[in-house]
């Protein structure tokens, strides 16, 4: 243990006899270390204050004794309120007190909790961390998916883009986007509001897609009922499982047949659920044979206008062959984009395509992180199943590729490991500052999915529709 | 220690003494902090720091005086707290903390919130993970040995892993203090 590091052990409590001995001499002797210590304090001190905050939240596995929303009580409170308590201070100076006091450590009203997101980026003055507690207030979710729990136990699944306003845990009002809401009996009575009518929960799972610039709302019901009240219904309706319909703020409505409303595209007659594999990937430099990956949960494609020479791609693998029959409905490639560390977005043309390639041979399936840009899959070793295409702005987001090339590679090398090579097709535009190299979340990102390969799969017992 | 004085024509007021001591209370609990090891110990000191600054809050002449004077009194029952622990405890020896306090008497409110400001700009450049990991000692008041458990670590490989976050947390800060120094 350096020197240095004994100052940590001592503030974290990691003290013994030697530790304390050392930790003495060096402050006595040495001046530098001495203010070294004494910085240390000061951060100590300060982590405490900032760990104390009522909105922090704490992602790690809750404490199995004690109730996760329990705060550590304030000290400056227990302070104060012994000096308080010990003497009798005037009653309108407590009074003052009091209130000051809740003004700093009063926790927000919260009617909901950010339960998961997927590529998400929002735009909001609220924490959007997964394991945010939410209050009244608005949510912009550019891109990504995001799923939320009230109090009251609805449930609300989002996909971008998306804008609403939540009002309590038994309303929100929605402006644009789509939503998938699930109310449990404590929940029935769950309202969303939107401009062209509102839509009540009865106990059930209903999809509804609010189109801003359309001024239309469809609401499509998977299980269950709900309640319709719209300017452009003479009276409230009952709508049932698999009725569909859509309101217009101009005070029409009309019927919809089959269009399909839920985010993930399942029919509203047909039960399917996806099914999601993880894959395993990694980024290739080419020329580099060092990769200890700088960013290990990053995943980087690039392609220079120059020689080449530090281009990147992406080679990921996936093994559905235990998990999936070839009975598949439909397949799909997502990755998610996160913003990237490395160079400027105004070096790239306005939309970047990304090509997939898949690659079927057996031996590629050999590739480790070790392995070199040679040794490793290249677009050439394989079939261009499909592109996605990003746009120079867009710095986080998710990316699916579905077509019928992917299909059909999927359905036909199923028994064997996927492999998977991305690149960027499009160059980046000449010039000497570093470009940019877009960057996906590989499986060792902490808050957004690696890749995955999703397969819609009929349930065969008509289950609910589950993601 | 009693001074002799003159009686005050306008005495502080509870108002103010309130207002005081929240003021510099961050400062305070960096000095107690630097003397004592164990944080419940410290909390209590200012507690007991507190009582005694207002049972003698007619020493202060003026708001000016009021971090000094309140610091020697926070020393005071630090010392005290040193002296009533068992003669094994860990502590830093007097000479240490002497040097120290020497030190510490130039941090100021100011100083406090530049550091504060700066640590809370690098824990946002930190992984979440590793964020709440470095934060979870003080959140719960567990012991790392149990958080190491809930986590799935060994008490040594978490002590190190914090120990290297918070060293990167301290070099972030002082990266950060100095270049807007500059």
């Amino acid at each position: 243990m350096t020197d240095r590091d004994l100052i940590q052990q001592y503030l974290l409590g990691n003290v013994s006899e030697e530790v304390v001995r050392r930790l003495n001499n060096a402050i006595i002797s040495d001046d530098n270390f001495r203010q070294q210590f004494v910085q240390d304090v000061v951060l100590d001190s300060a982590l405490r204050e900032i760990a104390g905050e009522p909105d922090s939240d704490s992602n790690l596995p809750p404490r199995s004794d004690r109730p996760s929303a329990l705060q550590p009580q304030s000290s400056t409170l227990r302070s104060l309120s012994s000096i308080v308590g010990t003497f009798a201070l005037a009653a309108s100076f407590l009074l003052a007190l009091e209130s000051w006091l809740w003004l700093r450590i009063d926790e927000p009203n919260h009617v909901a909790v950010l339960v998961e997101s997927e590529g998400a980026s929002w735009v909001s003055d609220m924490p959007t961390r997964p394991g945010s507690r939410l209050a009244p207030g608005n949510l912009e979710l550019v891109s990504g998916i995001a799923k939320l729990e009230f109090t009251s136990g609805a449930k609300l699944l989002l996909e971008a883009p998306a804008s609403l306003e939540i009002v309590s845990d038994m309303r929100i009002r929605l402006d644009n986007g789509s939503a998938v809401i699930e109310a449990p009996s404590s929940a029935i009575g769950f309202v969303v509001a939107t401009e062209s009518g509102n839509v009540t929960d009865l106990g059930t799972r209903f999809g509804i897609n609010v189109d801003q610039s359309a001024r239309t709302s469809d609401v499509e019901v998977f299980d269950g009922e709900v309640s319709i009240a719209s300017e452009s219904l003479p009276e409230p309706i009952l709508l049932k499982q698999a009725d569909a319909i859509r309101l217009h703020t101009n005070g029409t409505s009309s019927n919809i047949d089959e269009e399909p409303i839920n985010p993930f595209q399942s029919e509203a007659n047909v039960s399917m659920h996806w099914l999601g594999i993880a894959g395993r990937a990694e980024t290739f430099i080419r020329g580099n044979r060092f990769h200890g990956p700088e960013y290990p949960e990053l995943l980087m494609v690039k392609s220079s206008w120059k020689n080449n020479k530090y281009d990147r791609k992406i080679v990921c693998s996936f093994d559905a062959s235990k998990s999936v029959s070839t009975d598949f409905k439909s397949v799909r490639l997502r990755i998610n984009q996160v913003k990237s560390p490395i160079g400027f977005a105004s070096r790239l043309p306005q939309t970047n395509v990304f090509e997939v390639y898949g690659v079927a041979s057996e031996d590629a399936s050999d590739w480790t992180s070790e392995s070199t840009w040679q040794s490793t899959p290249s677009t050439s070793d394989g079939l261009l199943v499909g592109t996605f295409e990003i746009p120079r702005s867009q710095a986080s987001g998710t990316c699916i590729v579905e077509s019928e090339l992917l299909d059909q590679f999927v359905r036909e090398n199923h028994s064997r490991t996927l492999i998977f090579v991305i690149v960027r097709k499009t160059k980046t535009i000449q010039g000497t500052e570093r470009a940019l190299v877009h960057a996906f979340a590989s499986e060792n990102h902490p808050t957004v999915k690696g890749p995955t390969l999703e397969f819609a799969i009929k349930d065969s017992l008509g289950e609910n529709v589950r993601e | 220690m009693t001074l002799e004085r003159q009686p005050k024509e306008t005495p502080l007021s509870e108002a103010d003494f309130m207002r005081l001591f929240l003021r510099h209370e961050s400062v305070l609990r960096c000095a107690a902090r630097s003397m004592l090891s164990d944080w419940s110990i410290v909390d209590d000191c200012l507690q007991e720091a507190g009582i005694t600054m207002w049972q003698k809050i007619d020493q202060l002449e003026d708001e000016d005086g009021f971090l000094p004077w309140a610091r020697v009194i926070v020393r005071f029952k630090c010392r005290s707290a040193i002296n009533s622990a068992s003669r094994d405890r860990l502590v830093l020896s007097d000479d240490a903390i002497r040097l120290i306090a020497r030190d510490l008497d130039s941090l100021d409110r100011e100083s406090y919130e530049s550091s504060m400001a700066a640590l809370r700009g690098c824990l946002d450049r930190l992984p979440s993970h590793q964020r709440e990991l470095v934060l979870a000692p003080y959140r719960s008041g567990e012991l790392v040995e149990d958080i190491a458990e809930r986590v799935g670590k060994t008490a040594n490989a978490l002590y190190k892993q914090l120990g290297r976050l918070r060293g990167k947390l301290s070099n972030c800060v002082q990266r950060t203090l100095a270049t807007e120094a500059t």
